[in-house]
């Protein structure tokens, strides 16, 4: 949490934001508000109990965040959670549940960015409001507010969404084999990463194993998140390309940084966090192509002078880089600071405050690595970061890494991604 | 021909027939026993022995007489018996053989006038005698007395003594000369009155002496043996006759006999023959039914594995459906504790965090206290720091809510403890109100955001002999009915109503459960009883509920489930109890519910 605070964690100046709560149970609004009532500082709060008068007002006025319970009389939360999407779309939505059916979850999977369960801790609610008011609050000074929070789900490489649709139809369907499409594929992995760490299913610990994940889920759950294609899409055809090579370095990434988290002797979670900081690390870039596709090409496309890298361009062109986009959306979507941390600041590590080692560490260092032997990008290794976070010797050893990983996964990779060029 | 051969040959292979041909030898040997006795042959000997009696008779008479003759005897006893003996046999003879010939008879009847003719003869001889022999003895007291010579007699005396035991024509004239010539030489005697008589006598006894010869040939004379002689040799031809038919008849019995007792030995050959295939087949029978038995015990063995089997589904089926129901229900209980739970928890973190805002100010009024320096200023300052009208009215509120969070929570446990294990198994009084009001609140998830409930239960509601468990099953089943009918018209917007009351009626209990859903269509109201008939989407509902809240009323406590709708305005399900268990012993009920595998089911049923 201290590590992202230069960024992500600090309120947002003076101005307050504005938080709406509805839940048909009075008793819970006049509890909230009872609990809720130290923050009033930082929030204005309102508290509605009927859904059909919550959307009057958020026609009449934003909000920045909306807390929803999930079943209520006259219109249940999905349908609210939907609406309020249309109305403001850069509001950020969190539901308060008191269902335990993970049905809900999966109706409201792509709606809303996080999920919290009654009985909820008041410092948990107060974290995850926190948290995604400030998200939001910075997205909204750059102006991308709308077009972040928007975003339900990531699309899928053509090939993998197929496959996963395949798996989950067969009559014997393999966990292993799922887990295998899904680590593969960057918006279901951080789907799938999204819904396992929300409150909803009331695990205290982060997963960030995709095998794991979908065993905790269940493959009921997959099932249907496959199949409602709420959660999962395919992207358009022709940006195939593009996709495919990025989904190629994407991969690389993830396993070279899962590899140097090894190296370096951490344990399972922050070698975890680290394949997944590593595979999502360009998460933004698919954020921006899906959602902004004119700029995301024109920011690639001004090739001719070597003077601007394309998070300049970025920068300029859209108000954020993918590096931003891509942090600002899976913070949003709840996924553990280190991971976001990781997304942030793989290009410029030093900017972090933490100098530490950290998943960070493992992430810069892939992608730069993996960059040397694609050729592609404009990622090189900071030296500076590395000896102070005091690893600069170990460069050469993740370098024979990075060369034993793309001699033994060449071939595979590129057959499974449908033979797509890198 | 041959056919007629061949049936004849079947006819007397038939036992029928072999009956009736045993009969018919049977009585063929009782008819020829019968005739056998009636050849006479008996009859012909004892005529013989009666003939034979006659002839000894006969000869006897003849002795006594010849007897009597030669001795005088003056007694003639001997000779009536005998005399009476032979009429007897005679008689008896004629009695066995009334058709003899008469001849005997006759001849016995002349020889008794001749036995009568000598009687006579001999009295007066013997008469004569004895006179004679008394006169001559006198004759020599006379003598004496006379002075005579006695000699002179003794030629008579002699004389007499010669004629009595000889009795022949010689000595009678011997004894008539001397009685000349005692008569000529001694005078004296013929004075005496004596002697006439005894000359008399004595002419009287050689008289009758001759005549007694011939009354004796005239008695002899009659043919009374020659008859009998007659009459037996007739008697014996009758015999030998009698003896020829019956020695015929004997050898038909014989034959007769022979053919019965190899009839019957052939008869028992066969019988025994019959018996042994009787015995065979009853054998194979007894075999062949041990092996039937054996495979219905192996079927039956199979049958009742099966059963065992099907029960072990069926109760791990109902486990699957109480399971399913309590996981169903569980999401719903759950979702009414969490959200209890919630605000209580927001409460006391808000409790927690104005003790922490207050607890400064007091630590702070206590130094100011106890420094003895408390002016207004700083208690106004104290004051300040804390917005107080605020605390007022949250505080309380607050601690409120928590408790009446707390009491929510708690009541919703009990009225689930309730619900899902009310202590009692089987028919027992229950408290149905009670009961109604638990599962309304346990089901209140399941139609709080569709409709509002109102409960209408009369206080004065007896104890109901139910078993309770079941009955909040089936209420529970039709509450959740009635929420998802007006589900389906309202959706999530709610309004709808459903009211659930209990009333007594006479003997029965009536609790309803009515909502203002769409109601049921006059089509399907008699099927909505029936197993697996559901409207709902598949998945969403087995179609058994309704079919098993029907059979739990109707089979475990003898009432009635009933519907009245009409489309448009909803339904109201009734079930009625009965008050008193005679109606339905639940024994029976119960042991019915045992043997139905069917009624398994209705232990316990999903929603």
């Amino acid at each position: 949490m201290k590590a992202s605070e230069s960024k992500f964690g600090e309120t947002s100046g003076g101005k307050r934001q504005h938080i709406l709560f509805v839940d048909d149970e009075l008793r819970i609004l006049d509890a909230l508000r009872r609990m809720l009532h130290g923050m009033r500082g930082d929030w204005v709060m309102t508290f509605e109990s009927d859904p059909l008068v919550a959307v009057d007002m958020l026609r009449e006025q934003p909000f920045d965040v909306l807390v929803t319970d999930m079943r209520m009389p006259r219109m249940d939360g999905a349908e609210l959670l939907s609406q309020a999407r249309e109305i403001r779309p850069g509001m950020a939505r969190v539901v308060l549940s008191g269902y335990t059916e993970r049905e809900a979850a999966v109706r409201s999977v792509s709606l809303a960015h996080q999920f919290l369960t009654k009985p909820c801790k008041a410092e948990m609610l107060v974290s995850t409001v926190a948290r995604v008011c400030n998200l939001r609050a910075r997205l909204d000074a750059i102006g991308l507010a709308d077009t972040i929070c928007r975003i339900g789900t990531l699309p899928s490489l053509p090939a993998l969404y197929q496959a996963v649709t395949e798996e989950v139809n067969r009559d014997n369907i393999s966990l292993v084999r799922l887990a295998d499409i899904i680590s593969r594929d960057l918006g279901m992995t951080a789907k799938i990463l999204q819904l396992v760490n929300s409150a909803f299913f009331g695990l205290g610990r982060q997963v960030v194993d995709i095998k794991e994940a979908i065993k905790y889920l269940g493959l009921e759950i997959i099932r249907a998140l496959v199949t409602s294609e709420a959660a999962f899409s395919s992207f358009r055809p022709e940006q195939r390309g593009l996709f495919e090579a990025l989904w190629h370095h994407s991969s690389l990434t993830g396993l070279l940084a899962g590899k140097i988290a090894e190296l370096e002797g951490c344990d399972r979670l922050v070698r975890g966090e680290s394949v997944q900081a590593g595979m999502l690390h360009d998460v933004g870039q698919l954020a921006l192509a899906a959602r902004m596709p004119e700029e995301f090409q024109s920011a690639r496309q001004l090739e001719d002078d070597f003077s601007e890298t394309v998070s300049m361009r970025e920068r300029a062109l859209i108000g954020c880089d993918h590096d931003g986009v891509g942090a600002y959306l899976m913070g949003l979507w709840g996924l553990s600071d280190r991971i976001v941390e990781g997304i942030a600041f793989h290009h410029c590590p030093s900017e972090c405050t933490f100098s530490g080692w950290s998943p960070l560490t493992a992430v810069h260092a892939a992608n730069a690595l993996v960059n040397e032997r694609l050729e592609t990008g404009d990622a090189e290794l900071d030296l500076e970061y590395l000896r102070s976070v005091g690893v600069s010797d170990q460069i050469d050893v993740w370098r024979r890494e990075a060369d034993q990983l793309f001699a033994g996964s060449r071939g595979a990779s590129t057959a499974t991604l449908t033979g797509g060029g890198g | 021909m041959k056919s007629w051969l061949l049936r004849a040959f079947r006819l007397l292979l038939s036992m029928r027939f072999q009956v009736v041909l045993v009969g018919l030898l049977a009585v063929l040997l009782a008819g020829l026993v019968y005739m056998a006795g009636r050849t006479g042959q008996d009859e012909f000997i004892e005529a013989r022995e009666a003939l034979e009696a006659v002839e000894a008779v006969n000869l006897r008479l003849d002795g006594a007489v010849s007897w009597s003759m030669f001795e005088f005897q003056m007694d003639f006893d001997s000779i009536a018996d005998s005399q009476s003996e032979l009429n007897q046999s005679v008689e008896h003879f004629y009695s066995m053989v009334p058709n003899a010939s008469p001849a005997l008879s006759e001849a016995v009847k002349a020889k008794m006038v001749a036995m009568e003719d000598f009687k006579t003869t001999q009295s007066v001889l013997r008469n004569s005698r004895d006179i004679a022999s008394s006169l001559i003895a006198q004759l020599r007291d006379q003598a004496e007395r006379a002075g005579k010579d006695v000699s002179v007699i003794f030629p008579l005396e002699r004389d007499f003594l010669n004629f009595l035991s000889r009795r022949d024509p010689q000595s009678s004239a011997i004894l008539l000369s001397t009685v000349e010539q005692i008569q000529q030489s001694e005078s004296w005697l013929t004075s005496e009155h004596d002697w006439p008589v005894l000359k008399n006598h004595v002419l009287k006894l050689v008289d009758f002496v001759g005549r007694i010869g011939q009354v004796m040939m005239a008695m002899y004379a009659t043919p009374v043996p020659q008859q009998i002689d007659a009459l037996l040799a007739e008697t014996e031809n009758h015999l030998t006759q009698a003896n020829f038919i019956a020695g015929r008849y004997r050898l038909a019995l014989f034959i007769v006999a022979i053919t019965l007792l190899l009839f019957s030995v052939f008869m028992a050959g066969r019988a025994r023959r019959y018996l042994r295939l009787i015995q065979r087949s009853n054998d194979e029978l007894e075999s062949r039914v041990a092996l039937r038995t054996r495979e219905l015990e192996e079927v039956n063995e199979t049958l009742s594995a099966e059963i065992a089997e099907r029960q072990d589904v069926e109760l791990q089926l109902n486990m699957a459906r109480k399971l399913e129901a309590i996981g169903q229900l569980a999401a719903g209980i759950a979702h009414e504790i969490n959200t209890p739970a919630q605000y209580v928890s927001d409460n006391v973190a808000f409790l927690e965090g104005v003790w922490r805002e207050v607890e400064p100010l007091l630590s702070d009024y206590e130094r100011l206290v106890q420094e003895g320096r408390v002016d207004e200023n700083d208690s106004r300052e104290l004051l300040s720091r804390t917005d107080l009208p605020f605390l007022r009215h949250e505080v309380p509120a607050a601690i409120s809510e928590a408790a009446s969070g707390l009491r929510q929570v708690s009541q919703i446990v009990l009225a689930m403890k309730t619900f899902s294990h009310p202590g009692t198994d089987g028919i027992q009084p229950a408290d149905i109100n009670s009961a109604l009001e638990s599962t309304v609140t346990v089901a209140r998830n399941e139609w709080k955001y569709v409709a509002e409930l109102t409960l209408n239960l009369d206080p004065e509601l007896p104890a109901v002999p139910c078993d309770i468990s079941l009955l909040n099953q089936v209420v529970l089943n039709l509450v959740v009915n009635a929420a998802q009918a007006i589900g389906e018209v309202r959706g999530d917007e709610g309004g709808g109503h459903i009211q659930v009351s209990s009333a007594q009626q006479g003997d029965h209990v009536e609790i309803r459960v009515t909502d203002d859903g769409p109601g049921i269509p006059k089509g399907i109201q008699d099927r909505i009883f029936d197993p697996f008939f559901t409207t709902k989407d598949v998945g969403k509902g087995t179609g058994q509920g309704l079919a098993i809240a029907h059979r739990v009323i109707q089979q475990q406590h003898g009432g009635t489930l009933t519907v009245e709708s009409s489309e448009g305005r909803g339904a109201t399900f009734i079930i009625r109890l009965p008050l008193h268990v005679a109606e339905c012993d639940p024994s029976e009920l119960e042991s019915s519910s045992l043997h139905e595998p069917g009624n398994h089911e209705t232990g316990e049923f999903a929603i």
